[in-house]
C-alpha cells in the first residue's frame, strides 16, 4: 500500500514514516504544506494520503481543503486528517464531503500502531473512519431527555461502532456477534430512535452522526 | 392759591407748567398745592370734580391720541417726583442689568412676533461680536451662527413664533472671534391667550463647558481604547500560547511517543531478558497519552482552535458538546463576524455557561447569538435557581467587565428559583 504523509513537522513525519514502514506501508512522498501535497499526491497516485489539518501558510483548516481537492481532483485516493483536537464538525464535514475513503483521527493515535494501520486501511477501502472520541463525546453529551436511554448496553456499543465507520461484519469481530445478531441489534437501534435505514455504510455513519449531534 | 404755590419745588412746577393736560399738585395730605396753566384754564366748578391720578392717567392724558380733558388730574408731589426720576432709575437698571449680563456671560434678547426687529441686550452684541446697536432681525442673526447650525435654529424660531414652543439650542459662531465659540441659546414665548406677542431669550457663552465635554470625550474614548487594547493583547495572548502548544509541546509529544512507540517494537512482542524495560516502555507510553490529552484541554482551555477556523457557531457547538449540562445553540450566526466580536461572544457564553454549571444546579441552558450590520446580541439562559449577581470577583464580573471592553451592554435577569438570563449586546465592529 502507497501512502503519503503532509505535516509541516518534519520529526513527525520522519517517526511516522519509520512506523508505517515497519507496518509494511511504503510511504511513498511527504509534504510539508498542502500544496507540496497536491502536487505529491498527483504524482505518486498514492491509495491514501495522512494530512494534518492544520499546516502553513494559515495553520488553520488547509488539511480539510486539501482533502476536499483530493476528493475533486482524485477521487479514488483515500484521505485521512489528523487533528491534535477533536471537533466534530470536522468528522462531519469529512465524511459528508467525501462519500468513499475518508477518516478523522486523533493525532496521538499514531502511537497505537496496529488500530492506526487498521485505521489507514480501511480509508484505503474507501470505508469512513471516526475518532472513536469524536464518538465517545456525541453519545456522552449531557441530554435532558436521552433518548439513548432506551437502547441495551449492547446497543450502544453497536452503535458507537457503527458511528466510527464500522461495517456490521467489523463489528460483528470486534464484539464478538454473529452476523445475524449484529443486524438484528443495528435494526432495533434506527426502530428505538425512529432513524431511517441507509442503504450504505457510509450513509449510514453520517446519519448516526447526524442524529447525535442534533 | 399763592401760599402752597411757594411751597412746591420749582423743578416740580416747571415740569408740569407747560402740559396740555390740566394738573392739580397736591401734597401727601390731598391739599392742593399748585395748578398749571391748562388747569387754571379750567372753569373753577372743573377743579371740584377733580380725579385722582396717576403716572398712568397722565401718560394717557398725554398721548398722542388723547381725548381733550376737560376734568384735571390730581397728582401728588412724590407721584411726579418718581414720574421725574423714572427714566433715571431706568437707566440705572439698565446698567446694573448690563453689567449683571457681562459679569455671567449672558445676553439677552427680544424679539417681534415675525423676528423681523430684534432687540439684542449689550452682552447679547458681545456674545456675537457685533457692534453694540447694530440692527439684528432674524437673517442677519442666522448668519452669525455657524452654517450647520442656522438650520435647527431658524425651525426652532418658526416653531416658537407660531406654536409658542418654548426651546432650548447650543449652537457654534459662524466667525468665533475672541474666546466664545459655542453659545446656548434658550427662548421663551410670551402669549396673550393664544396669540404670541413676542419672544425674549438668553444667550449663554458655553464654550468652557464644550471644551471641556469634548476632552472628557477624548480621555473616556482613550480609556476605552486602551482598555480594549489590554483585552485584544490578553486574547492574542492566549491565541500565541495555543499555538505555541500545538507547534511546540504537543507535537514534540506525538514524536515522542512515536519515538517510544518504535523503541518497543524493537524489543519485540517477547522481550525476554528485557521484559522489564519493555514493560517501563509501555507504561511511559500509557503515560505519555494521558499527559496528551491533558495538555489538548489545557489548549482547549485557553483558545478554542476551532473559532479561529471555522468561527463562532462551531465553536459554540463544540462548547455545548463538552458542557455537563444538557446545552444547546438554538441561534447562532453561520457567517465570520470580527475577529474580536467572535472571540469576546465566545468567552463571553462560556464564561455564563461555566456560572450556570457551577451555581445554577440548571437542567437545561440555551444559548443564542443573534448579528445584524452593526450589532450582535448574546443570550445565555439556563432554568436554575436564580439569584445571581453581578459582583466583584464573581464569574459575572468578569464577565461584565469583558462587555465593558467591547463598548457593550450586559443585563442579568435572575429571579430567586427563576432561572438566570444573561444578556449582552456588543458593537459588531
Amino acid at each position: 500500500m502507497r501512502v503519503v504523509l503532509a505535516d509541516d513537522s518534519l520529526l513527525f513525519r520522519e517517526g511516522l514514516a519509520r512506523l508505517l514502514a515497519e507496518s509494511e506501508l511504503e510511504v511513498v512522498g511527504q509534504a510539508g504544506d498542502a500544496e507540496e501535497l497536491l502536487a505529491l499526491v498527483a504524482s505518486e497516485a498514492p491509495d491514501v494520503a495522512i494530512v494534518d489539518i492544520r499546516m502553513p501558510p494559515g495553520h488553520r483548516d488547509e488539511g480539510l481543503v486539501a482533502a476536499r481537492q483530493i476528493k475533486a481532483e482524485h477521487p479514488s485516493v483515500g484521505v485521512l486528517v489528523l487533528s491534535q483536537y477533536v471537533e466534530v464538525h470536522y468528522a462531519i464535514a469529512l465524511v459528508e464531503d467525501r462519500p468513499r475513503g475518508a477518516g478523522y483521527l486523533l493525532k496521538d493515535r499514531v502511537e497505537n500502531v496496529d488500530d492506526f494501520v487498521d485505521a489507514v486501511r480501511r480509508v484505503a477501502a474507501g470505508e469512513a473512519v471516526v475518532d472513536p472520541s469524536v464518538v465517545a463525546l456525541l453519545v456522552s453529551r449531557a441530554r435532558e431527555h436521552d433518548p439513548l436511554d432506551e437502547l441495551t448496553a449492547r446497543e450502544r456499543e453497536v452503535l458507537e461502532l457503527m458511528a466510527e465507520g464500522r461495517s456490521n461484519l467489523a463489528i460483528s469481530a470486534q464484539l464478538f456477534l454473529t452476523a445475524r445478531t449484529v443486524e438484528s441489534h443495528v435494526r432495533s437501534i434506527f426502530l428505538k430512535l425512529n432513524l431511517a435505514q441507509a442503504p450504505d455504510d457510509h450513509r449510514r455513519v453520517l446519519a448516526v452522526l447526524s442524529y447525535l449531534r442534533a | 392759591m399763592s401760599e402752597p404755590l411757594a411751597q412746591a419745588p420749582a423743578e416740580l412746577l416747571a415740569s408740569i407748567e407747560s402740559l396740555d393736560a390740566p394738573i392739580v399738585l397736591v401734597d401727601a395730605e390731598a391739599r392742593p398745592l399748585a395748578l398749571n396753566a391748562a388747569a387754571l384754564a379750567l372753569a373753577p366748578e372743573a377743579l371740584e370734580h377733580a380725579t385722582d391720578g396717576d403716572l398712568a392717567s397722565l401718560a394717557e392724558a398725554l398721548g398722542e391720541h388723547a381725548r381733550p380733558r376737560p376734568e384735571p388730574i390730581v397728582l401728588s408731589v412724590k407721584t411726579l417726583e418718581d414720574a421725574l426720576r423714572a427714566p433715571e432709575q431706568h437707566a440705572e437698571s439698565l446698567r446694573q442689568l448690563n453689567q449683571a449680563q457681562a459679569v455671567a456671560r449672558i445676553g439677552s434678547w427680544t424679539a417681534d412676533r415675525l423676528a423681523m426687529r430684534v432687540r439684542f441686550s449689550e452682552e447679547q452684541y458681545r456674545l456675537y461680536g457685533l457692534a453694540p446697536s447694530s440692527e439684528v432681525d432674524l437673517d442677519s442673526f442666522l448668519m452669525l451662527l455657524h452654517p450647520d447650525d442656522r438650520k435647527p435654529m431658524r425651525a426652532a424660531v418658526v416653531r416658537a413664533s407660531r406654536t409658542g414652543e418654548p426651546f432650548r439650542l447650543e449652537h457654534r459662531l459662524a466667525d468665533p472671534t475672541g474666546s466664545v465659540e459655542w453659545i446656548e441659546s434658550r427662548c421663551e414665548v410670551v402669549m396673550s391667550g393664544a396669540r404670541v406677542l413676542r419672544m425674549v431669550g438668553t444667550s449663554y457663552d458655553i464654550t468652557e463647558r464644550k471644551r471641556y465635554e469634548r476632552s472628557l470625550q477624548q480621555s473616556l474614548a482613550e480609556v476605552r481604547a486602551s482598555r480594549m487594547r489590554i483585552v485584544s493583547a490578553a486574547d492574542e495572548e492566549r491565541r500565541r500560547v495555543e499555538r505555541d502548544l500545538h507547534d511546540g509541546a504537543q507535537q514534540r509529544l506525538v514524536a515522542l511517543s512515536i519515538g517510544l512507540r518504535l523503541a518497543r517494537t524493537k524489543l519485540g512482542a517477547d522481550a525476554g531478558a528485557d521484559a522489564e524495560v519493555a514493560e517501563m516502555l509501555d507504561q511511559l507510553g500509557a503515560e505519555l497519552q494521558l499527559a496528551l490529552a491533558e495538555l489538548r484541554d489545557l489548549a482547549r482551555g485557553i483558545h478554542p482552535a476551532a473559532l479561529g477556523e471555522q468561527g463562532l457557531a462551531v465553536a459554540l457547538e463544540s462548547l455545548a458538546l463538552r458542557s455537563p449540562v444538557s446545552t444547546s445553540v438554538v441561534e447562532c450566526p453561520q457567517h465570520r463576524l470580527p475577529d474580536a466580536v467572535e472571540i469576546g461572544v465566545y468567552y463571553l457564553v462560556a464564561e455564563a455557561l461555566t456560572n450556570a454549571i457551577k451555581h445554577a444546579e440548571a437542567s437545561r441552558v440555551t444559548v443564542s447569538v443573534s448579528a445584524d450590520a452593526t450589532r450582535v446580541s448574546v443570550e445565555v439562559c439556563d432554568d436554575g435557581v436564580g439569584g445571581a449577581k453581578i459582583e466583584a470577583g464573581s464569574g459575572l464580573r468578569g464577565l461584565a467587565d469583558r462587555v465593558a471592553s467591547l463598548d457593550g451592554r450586559l443585563s442579568l435577569y435572575s429571579p430567586p428559583r427563576g432561572g438566570t438570563t444573561v444578556t449582552a449586546e456588543l458593537p459588531c465592529v
